[in-house]
């Protein structure tokens, strides 16, 4: 037996309460950072943008030189901050929205996808524009431009060379004439002045490749130099033992995709933090009312556990008259150790299942139980009897009527009374029905809360008209409502005869009976309503 | 007279992380020191920006930090206000704050 004395009601509230302000605040944080990053997506947009239509900032001066040229810049500045502000309040759209219905796989690539493309083209853009900035107010860099001096002529090489040819051809013209016997000396002196001529212009080249080298390896350092450092070690990193100055392009790619990734990852994760805490906010808003509700009736002995532990059902099985006695430990469980309970997450006790010696449907001693109120939908899709949906049968039906629809139904050649057939030993249903929890009066207050919420008839309807999946899960997701509220839904919906009970040979999924249209879920939902409300 | 008796004499009182009392909180001591590491980042690269204007001009420092400095704030507020409900964000936070607030800086020429 459990009771909630005033005191633990009131602490429970200021625990909860306290806890429901530090999710609002979580939330209201999650929403402002939200707002940040889509200004910092906005601005990104429009960087990526000015670089792609504009080129770069620090060569804009040349829009202005001509008034067409100042109009077409105008024009396109125009659109591509309008561009930045559509994509960027789509992608803050997403996030939010991701945050309230889930994240959807698709969107959330190609969000990721183009932002990371943005990002790494102006940002590598802009490293190379900062990089050309300060390079081109370094002055090491600008001798570097200066074309190299080629080394000096060795001129009087070229004279000396010339007064030896001169001598030679005097010398041939002697010999011609036979005035000399020969000109052996002046040839060697000339060959010897030409091979010392050959050499020197060589080594000239040899001396301007390597000055043009060394003031192009110069150049590029310096070039590498003029990038972040951050940029400059992780290229050293990959070059190894290797010129670091071949791997800053590969370097600003890499730590661009560092951070790009990681603002993306944070940006992401606050759609999924603001989710959470939405959750967490009506969850708790939703347990404080039902606080409020159950102190109402204090002291009466309270049927719901408290909040995160379940009343042991041995316990309850028996009402004892003992004087309430508080300390009650023995009894006192955590939710996920019972499987019944653990189904519906948020709380709150559903009844415990109690064992019941009436026969299973489509047996010969088969008793229909006829609850308050009920359909007999799923007690005849329990027997795997198909039948036509028909309201009237659904919910007025006598139980002659049913017995006589499952015997047409399991034995066709005979239409005898099913009691009169020999009775046969049935299993002991071990779940309670749908029908059973809702005409439970301690859930009475609960199905009114939840039938009146504002997302109650929308969930109802989708599920009914199969636009929404009948599972917990997807209601919860699709419809932004809690896992309690989800799990009275689909047990409505099943009460109602909508969907089938849990079949627990395929993992407790539900299926749809039949889709209704509109107007048929319209006309089951104002059903409820009238059963459940009373008007 | 508890201790002659053998009873506990200190009432524990389990923090957030599970610890016991006369015990480092290292939950906390990882929050705090995330914030302080993300201050930092921030004044740094703050420091930065209107160095590199002070010496390069306004059109040099946009170009230069272009959205670095932005997204160092956003990661050192993101750290400040998720790091004790996110921890594990809040290290990736604290990551970008730290390497978007050194990419502000320019070369070394």
């Amino acid at each position: 037996m459990n009771y909630m004395t005033p005191a633990l009601a009131q602490k429970q509230r200021e625990l909860l309460d306290q806890q429901l302000q530090d999710h609002r605040a979580n939330d209201t944080r999650a929403s402002k950072l939200l707002w940040l990053a889509m200004l910092i997506t906005f601005l990104l947009y429009l960087a990526f943008n000015l670089h792609l239509y504009l080129g770069d900032p620090l060569t804009w001066a040349a829009y202005f030189v001509e008034w067409t040229a100042t109009i077409g810049f105008l024009f396109m500045l125009g659109l591509v901050v309008l561009m930045a502000a559509f994509l960027s309040w789509v992608k803050h759209h997403a996030y939010l929205h991701f945050g309230f219905y889930g994240s959807v796989t698709l969107v959330v690539v190609t969000v990721i996808g183009f932002a990371l493309f943005a990002e790494f083209f102006s940002s590598s853009a802009s490293q190379d524009a900062k990089s050309n900035a300060m390079l081109e107010r370094n002055s090491a860099y600008k001798a570097t431009l200066q074309a190299p001096t080629a080394p000096p002529v060795d001129t009087g090489l070229a004279l000396q060379l010339a007064s030896a040819q001169q001598k030679l051809a005097q010398c041939q013209t002697r010999l011609a004439s036979g005035k000399e016997k020969h000109c052996n000396g002046d040839a060697a002196k000339v060959q010897a002045l030409e091979n010392a001529q050959s050499t020197a212009l060589s080594a000239q080249v040899q001396i301007a490749a390597n000055t043009t080298k060394l003031n192009h390896d110069r150049q590029d350092k310096l070039k590498a130099d003029s990038y972040n450092p951050v940029i400059v070690f992780m290229a050293q990193l990959l070059a190894g033992n290797g010129d670091y100055t071949d791997y800053i392009k590969a370097a600003v790619v890499i730590i661009m995709l560092i951070v790009a990734v990681a603002f993306e990852i944070l940006h992401h994760f606050l759609s999924r933090s603001k989710e959470r805490s939405y959750a967490a906010i009506k969850h708790l808003e939703l347990e404080l009312a039902k606080l409020t509700d159950s102190s109402t009736t204090l002291p009466q002995p309270s049927t719901k556990q408290p909040i995160g532990f379940t009343q042991n059902p041995r316990s309850n099985a028996v009402l004892s008259p003992e004087p309430p006695v508080l300390n009650t430990v023995p009894d006192a469980r955590f939710k996920y150790q019972d499987d019944e309970k653990a189904k519906f997450p948020m709380g709150f006790a559903i009844p415990s299942p109690t064992k019941s010696t009436d026969a299973r449907l489509g047996t010969a001693e088969h008793q229909l139980s006829i609850p308050q109120i009920s359909s007999f939908a799923s007690e005849l899709t329990k027997a795997g009897i198909p039948f036509p949906r028909d309201p009237v049968l659904n919910k007025t039906a006598d139980l002659a009527s049913i017995n006589r629809i499952i015997g047409k139904a399991q034995n066709p050649r005979s239409n005898a009374v099913l009691s009169q057939e020999p009775p046969v030993p049935a299993p002991v249903p071990e779940r309670q029905t749908a029908e059973e929890k809702i005409s439970n009066p301690s859930n009475f207050a609960l199905l009114q809360k939840y039938v009146m919420h504002e997302r109650f008839d929308a969930a109802f309807i989708a599920i009914a008209t199969g636009n929404t999946k009948c599972s917990q899960k997807q209601a919860m997701k699709i419809h932004a409502i809690g896992g309690d509220m989800a799990g009275w839904l689909m047990i409505i919906l099943e009460a109602w005869g909508i969907i089938t009970e849990p079949n627990t040979n395929l993992g407790n999924t539900r299926t749809l009976i039949q889709a209704l249209s509109r107007e048929q879920a319209q006309a089951e939902l104002n059903d409820v309503k009238t059963e459940i409300l009373g008007n | 007279m508890l201790k002659e008796k053998g009873l506990p004499t200190q009432v524990l009182i389990p923090s957030e992380s599970g610890n016991k009392n006369n015990s480092i909180d290292w939950h906390t001591v990882y929050v705090v020191v995330s914030a302080v590491v993300v201050s930092i980042a921030s004044l740094y690269a703050s420091y930065s920006t209107f160095e590199i204007a002070q010496s390069y001009g306004l059109a040099i420092a946009y170009t230069a930090t272009w959205l670095h400095l932005p997204l160092t704030y956003f990661s050192s507020l993101y750290v400040i206000w998720m790091a004790k409900q996110h921890p594990i964000m809040a290290w990736l936070g604290t990551v970008s704050a730290v390497l978007n607030a050194l990419l502000v800086v320019g070369g070394a020429v």
